[in-house]
């Protein structure tokens, strides 16, 4: 019966405007379409985006107020962001050296915004109710992974690798020691962040008034979230392309993983937090997602021995497609079937 | 005219910044950035399609001493063993309009 369940809501995510966009970006990267979404057009409404679901959030803040269990589901986002780095780190090693095993399992810990919108729109369309708070929630997870990735490249970084070391002439030189005020302001303030959290906040301080005014940009959601994914579609099958290097390991590894970190985000909703199910939905999606924006571009510059060839692919090309297909409609499955216990 | 040495160089976008900072602390008169650029080099086809800014590159021109040049290349080549891109230098010559020139002079006294 649960499987049917699954079934049926994986059918209906599937055929939602917004997805079956993301496959025609993908269909026109497979055809050599000139299909093209001009960066700034894609920045705009990727900005567009956060700036809304960041007000939407405040003004549910303004409502609902808040409590002691939107503070314990806060402060999961964040242990959350914290631990996942860790053992997604131990994983990764067993295949790659210490940079981009630090660097991948960065983006693992941080979080994907647009998979949470997503994750989103699946609760409205199924009509269940979800927190604002569940906002705050997503730029808490943003930031923490950035730090624990360059923490354990400096704690297990000791030697140059081989690579390095003919580079440097066999000579041996410290490698570069990483700028931790440029780190710490890539992670708190990053474009992201400051957009999220500000919109948060004017949303809750203007309360209804601010809302009423806000209502008609809000309206184009649907239609820029479908643009915003057609995009995503382009880019996440072309970055597929330059997948190279341990692919199974990679695909494998952006699969599972991704169901792990749900696993725990499912079990802590339940059995810790006690969270509705639109709750639990929102921060097994954060649990789960990866992000391919922020944590690449901070990783590239604190961490320039990581290839990020590795780091975007995985968190865009595999992990991304197969929340927002199968993960959204599958957490929510099992997240429902064991509210009915 | 005058005798001078042009440093062009092409690198990830994410580093320009702290490239721009080095130029300005090495005190070259001036420098041209063009962002967002696409092409193919060692690392293979860079599109300028990614959100994240790590498959973008930006060109950097600058014309200056040689003195200038030669502590940019040294600073390229710390940042080139990790980022990717290049760097060249030649020759060229600077031409000066006169009357600039000359209020230049008054100026400087």
């Amino acid at each position: 019966m649960i499987l049917l369940v699954d079934f049926n809501l994986i059918t209906q995510n599937f055929f939602s405007p917004p997805i079956l966009f993301f496959f025609l970006g993908m269909l026109s990267v497979a055809v050599k379409s000139d299909l093209h979404i001009p960066n700034d057009v894609a920045k705009f409404f990727s900005l567009y985006l956060l700036m809304d679901i960041g007000f939407k959030g405040g003004h549910e803040l303004y409502h609902n107020g808040f409590s002691m269990q939107i503070a314990g589901l806060l402060a999961a986002c964040m242990i959350m962001a914290c631990v996942t780095p860790f053992y997604c780190y131990f994983i990764l090693r067993k295949k790659f050296d210490v940079a981009n095993s630090a660097a991948m399992a960065a983006t693992f810990g941080s979080v994907s915004a647009v998979t949470f919108i997503t994750a989103q729109d699946f609760l409205r369309s199924i009509n269940v109710a979800q927190g604002g708070y569940m906002v705050a929630g997503m730029a808490l997870m943003e930031s923490p992974a950035i730090i624990i990735g360059v923490m354990l490249f400096q704690l297990f970084n000791r030697e140059m690798n081989p690579a390095e070391l003919a580079l440097a002439g066999n000579k041996k030189i410290n490698p570069p020691k990483p700028n931790w005020g440029h780190i710490l302001k890539d992670a708190f303030f990053n474009g992201s962040v400051m957009l999220l959290v500000g919109s948060l906040v004017i949303g809750l301080v203007t309360g209804n008034s601010g809302w009423k005014a806000f209502m008609p940009f809000d309206a184009i959601f649907k239609g820029i979230l479908a643009f915003y994914l057609l995009d995503n579609g382009i880019v996440a099958a072309q970055r597929l392309k330059s997948l190279k290097g341990s692919v199974t390991f990679l695909i494998g590894f952006g699969t599972l993983m991704p169901l792990f970190n749900a696993t725990l985000g499912i079990l802590i909703c339940k059995f810790i937090l006690g969270a509705s199910i639109g709750d639990s939905l929102l921060f097994t999606i954060l649990c789960a997602s990866a992000s391919y924006i922020a944590v690449p571009a901070a990783m590239r510059l604190a961490i320039p021995q990581a290839n990020p060839a590795f780091t975007v692919p995985v968190a865009l090309s595999i992990v991304f497609p197969f929340n927002i297909i199968i993960g959204i409609p599958l957490y929510y499955g099992i997240i429902e079937w064991l509210h009915k216990m | 005219m005058l005798p001078r040495k042009k440093v062009e160089i092409v690198v990830e976008s994410l580093k320009v910044n702290r490239i721009i900072f080095e130029l300005e602390e090495i005190g070259v008169p001036g420098f041209t950035i063009v962002g967002n650029i696409s092409g193919k080099g060692a690392n293979g086809v860079l599109d300028h399609n990614c959100k994240a800014k790590v498959f973008e590159n930006t060109y950097i021109f600058t014309v200056c001493t040689i003195e200038q040049a030669d502590k940019i290349v040294d600073y390229m080549q710390g940042v080139l063993q990790y980022f990717s891109g290049t760097c060249f230098v030649s020759d060229v010559n600077l031409f000066e309009c006169p009357i600039k020139t000359a209020k230049n002079e008054i100026k400087n006294g």
